[in-house]
């Protein structure tokens, strides 16, 4: 009986999840919007890799995604392989306005491709779309953080001080190349806005429906360790099957 | 660097300890072999600096079902990073941590150690992240509890623990309390200590030794032990961000409150870690560990003693005396125990301290002890010992070597040493011109002790067996089951006298007028009885305890009433006595009324009456009601009253008693308030 999100552990699939991308594209943002559904300006760097746990439903399945959200802080890259380590899924995070972001979130990529769990699932998310879109209001309201290009601080977030929103003017990252990128590679692509949570629900959606859920359950259930420890069979991601489509999306979206 | 295979840390950690899986080599079994040959530069690819290889052994031990090459997408600092230069450089000089941060992680540890090697000066603490106000003694004696005393020969890791005494204020007493001061819980903190050599040239001494250490109030070995084992080696190769990274998680955890149960995010694991009710209450391992070492899949109870390696290969020379150390340890004699490491003896110790419980602690004990410990002359003096504590040494030839009774020609299985000796051959003072030697042979040197109650032969006759195989999975189900074993001794042990405590407490008649109280509850014989492999522990009283609501749901054995009152009698009843009571000494003061103030001395246990008791144990006695038998095999019935008889003059008695007074003089006041 009951609510299944809020049943026992056993009954929910555990997800193990981790975020990489450079520093300050607004990682911790993203899941931050996803677990709490809050923005905070000026949030301070990650240090390490921070834990967070979100509960889902996805029609009749109820999945718990364990987050890591890792720093992007060059010297904590080596660190990285402790959390994608038997990972079923990633995001890799780029920031629009930044084109060498996407150059790091494609080395990351690789090396997923390579070191991780054959069977994770990647998604590729182009973050703060807020800045590139002409929206009236919103963006002139926030303080503006200082603007280095390697800056530290999560969300140094180049631009906003430039009061009349230039829009597409300060995208850098061109939504058809990172799209392209991300088929090419085999990815789901989503461009994501953690300040006005556009885009953010919807990859944790569509991770989920990517997930072998059923393979995950048989081999914990055949003790064989965490569900990413299963190595041997091969699934290969579709991009033909990602659904772009936000309505679509939401109506079974995940319920946090 | 294209062409390289590289397993990943991937798989590191979850096969690190098949090594350890094979049967340990008959001569050198003592230490934790976690990287045998990490360092070796032959046969050694190229190493993967983002996922270095630290276990060769493992790799070779399983082969990883997959093999990458490597490109060149290496992020760019790590790709510069190589092992040797990581040697000594552990960019330490950034470490920060916000205050707020410290706060919440104080909550759980103290800081995070390094201890170096000095050639000058022996160990010496590196650094304390975060930062931590202690005295030079502490100092002194961190870095060298942290350092095994056995000479190391190999290269390697191997995991121990330490506990050391914290002094209780600063020597400059005008200083403000200092918030980087540790608060203990006990008096005490605790260290666990991951301590490694290997090979460095640049050193004069071609070793680099270093111990990484967790410094906490919290006595949760097997917690600890596992979170150390995953920061250890993992530190050895990215340095000082890891310490960063570990405790900016412990610093994210709840608060961690007793008898609770969380799930802890630390490195890229998660684990459900259990906390006991209290450091007395025991927590039951029903099922048995994973193969796996330190498997994150298994929940973690955090204070009993690390599973790993199976405790039987540590009592390998004397397992069938096993049943009289632990008489030993309930009947607060001291005990050494020596081993050839720190890593063997420390785990002896926290297992020894486990299977007693919950009888409550008396003397110190110290699950590994050097010469430097500001307490040593406390314990290492020609007067005899003081009871009930619990001492462990790894260098052998100390301490042994003027005491001679303690050497016997036992049969030497092999090179495992557990020599606990009984007060009544007084310790030698530490000889420390002696020179090391290859150690007492292992085995239990106590001759004086007379075993009071049998042995269970089919549990000795499987740890045997166990230990003959070699086959770790039977080591540590024969581990577990000993472990379990000796719990319940405990439990049994204890179950007279609560029956006993349990004519003490007024009855509900006699204090009807008060509350309809609970007794004691009474400990369920038959699931002792009955208790196979998997039987839980009963829960120590304490944890039934101040939980109002769930008082009623308990079943009370109320000497007076076969079942309690559920409803509250509200009626002034006319004061009983009961016609079997088996002290002379008790008063009862029950006659008021409603409204009237409530006598405190109704509210408290009646004395313990040593005579009563002892008599209560034999079905001769003149009590109404025959003693039931009695759930420990004594081997006779003038040996049950002498064990309890010696056991009622220890002081863990009087501790024992007076915890139980607390408890249900608060219940029996919580009933009348509420009354």
């Amino acid at each position: 009986m009951g609510d299944a999100a809020s049943g026992s552990a056993d009954r929910s699939v555990q997800v193990k999840l981790v975020l990489l991308g450079e520093a300050a594209v607004g990682k911790s943002s993203v899941v931050l919007r996803f677990v709490s559904n809050e923005f905070q300006p000026n949030k301070e760097p990650t240090i390490g890799a921070a834990f967070l746990t979100q509960k889902c439903r996805l029609e009749d399945r109820v999945l718990r995604y364990e987050i890591w959200d890792t720093a992007g802080q060059e010297r904590f890259h080596s660190l990285a392989p402790m959390y994608y380590r038997n990972a079923q899924a990633a995001v890799v995070v780029y920031d629009v306005t930044k084109a060498s972001s996407l150059e790091k979130a494609k080395t990351w990529v690789k090396e997923l491709q390579r070191q991780a769990n054959p069977n994770i699932v990647i998604a590729l998310a182009g973050n703060k779309i807020d800045l590139v879109q002409p929206s009236p209001s919103s963006s002139s309201s926030i303080s503006s953080p200082d603007t280095e290009d390697e800056a530290d601080d999560a969300t140094a977030t180049p631009g906003e001080s430039g009061a009349e929103a230039e829009g597409e003017n300060l995208r850098q990252v061109p939504r058809d190349e990172a799209e392209a990128y991300a088929q090419e590679a085999g990815l789901l692509f989503f461009e994501t806005s953690a300040k006005t949570g556009e885009g953010i629900v919807e990859i944790f959606t569509e991770i989920a429906k990517k997930i072998p859920i059923d393979q995950i359950l048989a081999s914990s259930r055949g003790g064989a360790g965490r569900p990413g420890a299963q190595g041997a069979r091969t699934g290969t991601v579709q991009p033909g099957n990602v659904n772009l489509d936000e309505n679509n999306a939401k109506k079974d979206g995940c319920q946090c | 660097m294209e062409e390289e295979t590289d397993i990943g840390l991937t798989n590191l950690s979850s096969k690190t300890f098949s090594a350890m899986q094979t049967p340990p080599r008959r001569s050198r079994p003592s230490v934790i072999k976690i990287s045998r040959r990490s360092t070796t530069p032959t046969n050694s690819p190229l190493k993967s600096p983002s996922s270095p290889n630290l276990f060769k052994d493992a790799q070779l031990a399983t082969p990883s079902p997959r093999r990458l090459s490597r490109s060149n997408t290496l992020p760019r600092l790590a790709s510069q990073r190589s092992e040797s230069s990581n040697i000594g450089s552990l960019d330490l000089e950034s470490l920060t941590m916000g205050e707020d941060k410290v706060a919440r992680l104080r909550r759980w540890i103290y800081a995070l150690v390094i201890v170096d090697f000095d050639l000058e000066y022996g160990p010496k603490i590196t650094k304390f992240y975060p930062s931590l106000t202690i005295t030079p003694s502490e100092n002194e004696n961190i870095a060298f509890s942290s350092f095994p005393d056995a000479p190391q020969t190999e290269e390697g890791s191997q995991l121990h623990s330490f506990r050391i005494r914290q002094v209780e204020q600063l020597e400059d007493k005008t200083q403000r309390p200092d918030p980087d001061r540790p608060q203990s819980v006990d008096g005490f903190m605790y260290g666990f200590s991951c301590f490694t050599q290997r090979k460095d040239p640049s050193s004069k001494r071609g070793y680099q030794q270093r111990s990484l250490v967790i410094l906490t109030k919290h006595s949760y070995p097997a917690l600890f032990y596992t979170l150390l084992f995953s920061l250890g080696q993992s530190f050895l190769h990215h340095g000082g961000p890891m310490l960063e990274a570990a405790c900016h998680n412990i610093a994210t955890w709840s608060d961690p409150l007793p008898g609770s149960t969380l799930e802890l995010g630390f490195l890229g694991s998660v684990y459900t870690v259990e906390l006991p009710s209290s450091s007395e209450s025991p927590q039951s391992q029903a099922v048995v560990a994973s193969l796996k070492a330190y498997d994150q899949d298994t929940r973690i109870l955090a204070s009993i003693p690390p599973s790993y390696p199976p405790i039987i290969a540590a009592f390998e020379a004397c397992i069938p005396h096993l049943w009289s150390i632990w008489e030993c340890l309930v009947l607060c004699e001291p005990i050494l125990v020596f081993g050839p490491s720190a890593a063997m003896v420390s785990q002896v110790v926290w297992w020894l301290r486990d299977i007693v419980k919950p009888l409550p602690l008396t003397g110190d004990f110290r699950p590994f002890f050097t010469i430097h410990d500001a307490d040593y002359t406390t314990f290492v003096n020609p007067r005899q010992p003081q009871s009930g504590i619990l001492l462990a040494w790894d260098l052998q030839g100390k301490f042994t070597s003027r005491s001679p009774n303690s050497f016997t020609d036992r049969p030497i299985r092999n090179n495992k040493a557990l020599t606990p000796k009984t007060p009544r051959t007084p310790w030698a003072t530490a000889d420390t011109s002696s020179v090391f030697s290859a150690g007492p042979p292992p085995g239990w040197k106590t001759k004086i002790h007379k075993r009071y109650i049998s042995r269970d032969q089919a549990l000795l006759k499987r740890c045997e067996e166990a230990c003959l195989r070699g086959d770790l999975r039977a080591k540590l189900e024969a581990s577990n089951a000993l472990r379990q074993h000796f719990s319940q001794r405990t439990t049994a042990f204890l179950v007279p006298l609560q029956r006993y405590l349990n004519t003490l407490i007024p009855t509900p008649a006699e204090s009807a007028t008060v509350t309809n109280f609970p007794s004691l509850p009474s400990i369920s014989t038959s699931s002792l009885v009955t208790s196979g492999g998997n039987a839980m522990f009963p829960p120590s009283p304490s944890s039934y305890l101040p939980k109002s609501s769930s008082v009623t749901s308990l079943t009370y054995s109320s000497p007076g009433s076969s079942a309690p009152s559920p409803t509250i009698g509200l009626a002034p009843s006319i004061p009983s006595t009961r016609a079997h009571t088996p002290s002379p000494l008790h008063v009862i003061h029950t006659p008021f009324q409603p409204g009237t103030p409530i006598p405190a001395n109704c509210l408290r246990l009646k004395p313990f009456s040593t005579s009563a008791f002892l008599a209560s144990l034999s079905p001769s006695s003149s009590s109404t009601t025959p003693a039931p038998p009695s759930l420990l095999p004594f081997k006779s019935s003038s040996k049950q009253r002498d064990f309890y008889d010696r056991w009622l003059k220890t002081r863990a008695f009087g501790v024992w008693l007076g915890e139980q007074e607390e408890v249900v003089k608060a219940v029996l006041e919580k009933r009348a308030y509420e009354l």
